[in-house]
């Protein structure tokens, strides 16, 4: 009789221990990116983060303020999660927020509808090249017949689209399709809306046809597990992300354009997910090509396609480049940065940035009016913090 | 004279309400549906502040003020309900799970 409580006791105390340990070891794993060694990650942290130009760019990101009260034209700072060469280098949260703050990503969410339908392609659920009415049957009009889900992927629909927000909430086509008329089913309500110019004739901007994109996917998963299933199964858990919300409407169709809320080191593993190609643990996860569909400049974007209140550079297909085309005169958005820079961006202050020939990812959330935080200025801040040089150059200090 | 300034004042004020009708009847779809802006915006984006963002109460009523102020708010916590009106119209908006997070509803 003792001898069986020894026991039980001895295996429950084996079974607490295996528990701390698998809990420790959670916590080691939380935020890392597979693959990679962890002595190399605590190297590359050392050494980026005690440079005089990360100093810089996270002083720009994180001035010192009073941190509540309403949002203002001031920069502040809800979230920052950095990755360099695969690392987690660097985090840091406003009061009340932390790692496991699942932040709103407003127009952040277009680039990841953008990856998801590209995972949807990978699997054989549909194709970039297929007509949008072979999910929406119910698409008449014009040109209801050539519209093709790259044309959704590419902001280039041909469908009326007034993209105002808070300023000139009357006419907006957003504010509409998400709080009143056409809440209960968002990406018909972008169906149903006038036809503008063809398909791939103009580019233009609209959270519309990145709603109308994640409708076309959540369609094509209809027949199979349905789009919360794939999203969970065959999308963010194979990325290491578990803890995330994408807000649907009546029709269950997840806001593509704007309502997923994610932790800032999960939105930086997307970001790794960019930078690596579309490749993850070494296999394909997304279409070969499908990064470069993505962040190439769009075929279809034209300089005048450029809008300064909304644009987060030029068009790119759910994302914003910084990629010219000088014979058209497509130019440099952003002056100072370099022109593979990859990016997401969302109202408020939400950002994802990607350096590719500085394997830097930048994931950020913020609370601010949108003009507060000059993109040109962080987006320079950033890439100048990683790399010898400057180190090297400290005498040449940056100009803010 | 001081007639004169008046019969202007008045006719001015008439050619401007006249013109407002025009303009809000060629627009109507819009005008119909953007009082109810303020209050749906309200009570979903504050459900999703605090059941999603898990922010304080106090955070959320700050960060989903608008430009237009609204008269009521009340809030079911057993059912994880938001209701609020604004403009005349009540909205409501529901924490309906992890995933799919606050969601508006049909008002009751």
């Amino acid at each position: 009789m003792k001898l069986g409580d020894d026991k039980r006791i001895e295996r429950s105390l084996a079974l607490v221990s295996a528990w701390f340990l698998l809990f420790i070891g959670s916590i080691e794993l939380r935020g890392q990116v597979p693959d990679v060694p962890r002595e190399h990650c605590v190297r590359s942290k050392k050494a980026y983060t005690k440079s005089k130009a990360f100093e810089d760019f996270v002083s720009y990101l994180f001035p010192e303020m009073e941190s509540d009260g309403p949002r203002t034209k001031r920069i502040r700072t809800d979230g920052l999660y950095i990755l360099l060469d695969s690392c987690p280098v660097y985090e840091r949260f406003r009061k009340n927020f932390s790692r496991d703050t699942k932040h709103l990503a407003w127009s952040v969410s277009k680039s990841v509808t953008g990856l998801a339908v590209g995972r949807a392609e990978k699997l054989g659920y549909l194709n970039r090249k297929d007509l949008v009415q072979k999910f929406y049957p119910q698409l008449s009009g014009p040109h209801g017949d050539s519209l093709k889900v790259e044309h959704l992927l590419h902001w280039a629909s041909g469908f009326a689209w007034q993209e105002t927000y808070e300023f000139a909430p009357l006419f907006s086509d957003v504010v509409t399709m998400l709080y009143t008329r056409g809440k209960d089913d968002r990406a018909a309500y972008v169906f149903r809306q006038p036809w503008a110019a063809a398909p791939g004739e103009r580019w233009n901007y609209s959270t519309g046809d990145s709603q109308a994109l994640m409708g076309v996917l959540s369609q094509s998963l209809a027949g199979h597990s349905g789009i919360y299933d794939f999203l969970e199964t065959e999308f963010f858990a194979p990325l290491n992300i578990e803890n995330w919300t994408w807000e649907a409407d009546a029709a269950g169709t997840p806001s593509g354009g704007s309502h997923l809320y994610i932790e800032a080191g999960a939105l930086a593993n997307l970001g790794q997910l960019v930078l690596q190609g579309g490749r993850w643990k070494g296999k394909e996860f997304l279409p070969e090509d499908w990064i470069d569909e993505m962040t190439k400049l769009s075929p279809y974007y034209r300089e005048k396609d450029f809008h300064r209140f909304f644009a987060g550079g030029n068009g790119g297909g759910q994302w914003w480049v910084n990629r010219t085309r000088s014979e058209e005169g497509v130019g440099k958005i952003y002056p100072d940065v370099s022109e593979d820079v990859i990016l997401a961006r969302g109202h408020w202050g939400q950002y994802l940035a990607i350096f590719p020939s500085k394997k830097l990812v930048v994931a950020r959330f913020g609370d601010e009016l949108d003009g507060a935080l000059d993109l040109n200025t962080m987006l320079r801040k950033a890439e100048l913090s990683v790399g010898q040089e400057i180190t090297d150059t400290s005498g040449i200090e940056n100009a803010n | 004279m001081q007639t004169k300034t008046k019969n202007r004042f008045f006719l001015g004020l008439l050619v401007l309400i006249f013109g407002m009708a025009i303009f809000a009847s060629m627009n109507w779809i819009y005008f119909k549906s953007f009082p109810q802006i303020i209050s749906a915006y309200y009570a979903k984006e504050f459900c999703s502040c605090y059941y999603v963002m898990k922010q304080s109460e106090e955070h959320c009523h700050e960060w989903t003020k608008q430009w237009v102020p609204i008269s009521s708010f009340s809030w079911d916590k057993d059912r994880k309900e938001i209701f609020v009106e604004g403009f005349f119209y009540k909205s409501r908006a529901r924490w309906i799970g992890e995933r799919q997070g606050c969601q508006l509803m049909p008002l009751p």
